[in-house]
């Protein structure tokens, strides 16, 4: 079942304006006709460089940023031109885990109030059922009570990206868009990440659009890829195949720019280059 | 300056780095040694917190206070720093060692043009007349395959990418002959691409420049890629050093083992 579907999605942003007095006009599309669906239960991989126009692409989904043109469909309803109040039920249903938590943080607000927020602006007046949603997200995430009053500050790289991740699907969300989750932790962290998600994903029923640089995560993490490059999808493929499979020349130079897993590895592929 | 290949530049010992006073002093970097020749590349491996970055502002001299190197000594081409006035130690700091960072868009400074602050460096330490300093420059980033001449040098950092800006950090750091150049996790803030292309100019200014490589990373692909020995850091201690083949097959430490399972 497509819980999520761009279709023939295109964004354009005005150029910037040259000189003061300057008409600014319409710059090159960072988002360029690109359909894609999201099916439920799926993690869909979104790869790019910074710059290709995933993350313009996750936003026009979320429908944080208009498109310019194309449509949206969320379970099959069009919700491109729903309205801030009807749109607000399904926002519920779609949460974003970001590069870096800490910086989405309120530094001064306690692990309690971060995650308590999406349950306010829900609409869940109880204290004391929020309190409990609350410990059992956190619980879910492998943190307990004693995180409840500690500010951002006073946790780790890891721990914070834990507590972005509870307060995303504290609302028991269908959909999270991960924009790169992993790239702000250390390698022994990244894993665990990964791991929490994989078992989150099994365990609340989600499914992940996943959006990321790194390649060499997609093949265990993606049941689908899709290559994005200057606005376009180029490539699309179960995660799987992708390593091996990958046919177009802009996939095969990200693959071969994976750093070696062993020095035996390393050859002359730093040479080989795309243009 | 060919065939000095394998000359030891710089090499570090007993070097330990504390940072506050009396009960709440830190030990961040707790007696480690190594050292890096002429053409190669040491890789200091470790996960944040392990001290590596203290290690090597250590070795460039640029612990402030209340942080101080407490104990150990640092032999550059074979004269001990801390013994040295630091007049000297300064001195040596852009002319025989250069440092680059993560982050090269705000290592480069926003409001003067990149050739200004290339051509400044060099006549810091070279007796050269400006226009001179503008052909040296011109000639540092022809080697690094950055062309464009004189239109290059009249641009901001803000008007450059990221992979862009790195490779002229390392022009920067080595335009005025420096040998040694510390690299503190050079690629993590750069894409695959871009991450692969500052890894060929590493390579580069090994091979054709012997320039010898301190790279600072946590990144166990960037030095399976790259790296000739290794140091493996944790807790302000080295806890394995050895030959990158030898690291990678035959791990010792308990800890080089979780690391190198840990990798996605």
């Amino acid at each position: 079942m497509k819980l999520l579907e761009a279709v023939d999605l295109t964004k354009v942003y005005a150029d910037r304006a040259s000189g003061p007095f300057g008409r600014s006009r319409p710059g090159p599309p960072a988002v360029d006709g690109v359909s894609l669906e999201l099916r439920r239960g799926e993690t869909l991989g979104l790869i790019g460089e910074s710059g290709c126009g995933k993350s313009t692409l996750a936003r026009m989904l979320l429908r944080l940023e208009p498109p310019t043109s194309g449509r949206v469909l969320y379970r099959g309803s069009d919700i491109t031109d729903w309205k801030f109040g009807r749109m607000r039920r399904v926002r519920s249903r779609m949460q974003l885990v970001f590069q870096s938590s800490a910086a989405s943080f309120n530094p001064s607000f306690t692990v309690e109030r971060i995650v308590a927020e999406p349950l306010r602006n829900a609409g869940v007046k109880s204290a004391a059922e929020r309190r409990l949603r609350i410990l059992e997200t956190l619980e879910s995430v492998g943190l307990g009570a004693a995180y409840l009053d500690r500010l951002p500050a006073e946790l780790s790289g890891g721990q914070q990206q834990r507590v972005g991740i509870a307060r995303a699907i504290v609302l028991r969300p269908e959909i999270l868009i991960l924009d790169e989750p992993f790239s702000s932790l250390d390698f022994s962290l990244r894993r665990q990440a990964m791991e929490l998600l994989a078992g989150l994903k099994e365990q609340l029923g989600l499914s992940y659009l996943f959006i990321t640089h790194d390649l060499s995560i997609v093949g265990r993490f993606c049941d689908r890829a899709a290559v994005m490059r200057r606005g376009r999808i180029v490539e699309q493929r179960p995660g799987a195949e992708l390593m091996n499979e990958a046919s177009h020349p802009y996939t095969r130079m990200l693959l071969d720019s994976i750093p070696a897993r062993h020095p035996a590895d390393r050859t002359y592929r730093l040479d080989r280059t795309y243009k | 300056m060919k065939g000095e290949r394998g000359r030891e530049l710089l090499s570090v010992r007993d070097l330990t780095t504390v940072f506050g006073r009396g009960d709440s002093a830190v030990v961040a970097v707790d007696g480690i040694s190594l050292s890096v020749r002429a053409g190669r590349i040491a890789a200091l491996v470790g996960e944040s917190g392990s001290g590596k970055s203290a290690a090597a502002l250590s070795v460039m001299g640029l612990i402030d206070p209340p942080g101080r190197v407490e104990a150990g000594e640092i032999f550059l081409n074979g004269r001990d720093l801390r013994r040295r006035p630091l007049r000297e130690w300064n001195a040596c700091r852009g002319r025989d060692m250069a440092m680059i960072f993560q982050d090269p868009m705000n290592a480069l400074n926003p409001v003067l043009p990149i050739g200004r602050q290339l051509i400044e460096t060099i006549r810091r330490h070279r007796r050269v007349s400006g226009a001179e300093a503008r052909a040296i420059a011109i000639a540092q980033l022809e080697r690094a395959e950055l062309h464009g001449g004189d239109r290059l040098l009249r641009k901001y950092a803000f008007e450059l990418s990221g992979g862009m800006c790195q490779r002229i950090m390392i022009a920067l750091a080595l335009v005025s002959g420096a040998k040694l150049l510390i690299a503190d996790e050079p690629t993590t803030a750069l894409d695959v691409g871009v991450q692969a292309q500052i890894l060929r100019e590493l390579d580069r200014v090994r091979r054709e420049e012997d320039v010898g490589i301190l790279l600072i990373t946590h990144d166990l692909g960037v030095v399976a890629e790259l790296a000739d020995e290794v140091y493996v850091m944790r807790s302000g201690r080295i806890v394995e050093h050895g030959e990158v083949f030898d690291v990678f097959d035959r791990p010792r430490h308990e800890y080089t083992r979780e690391l190198l399972d840990s990798r996605l």
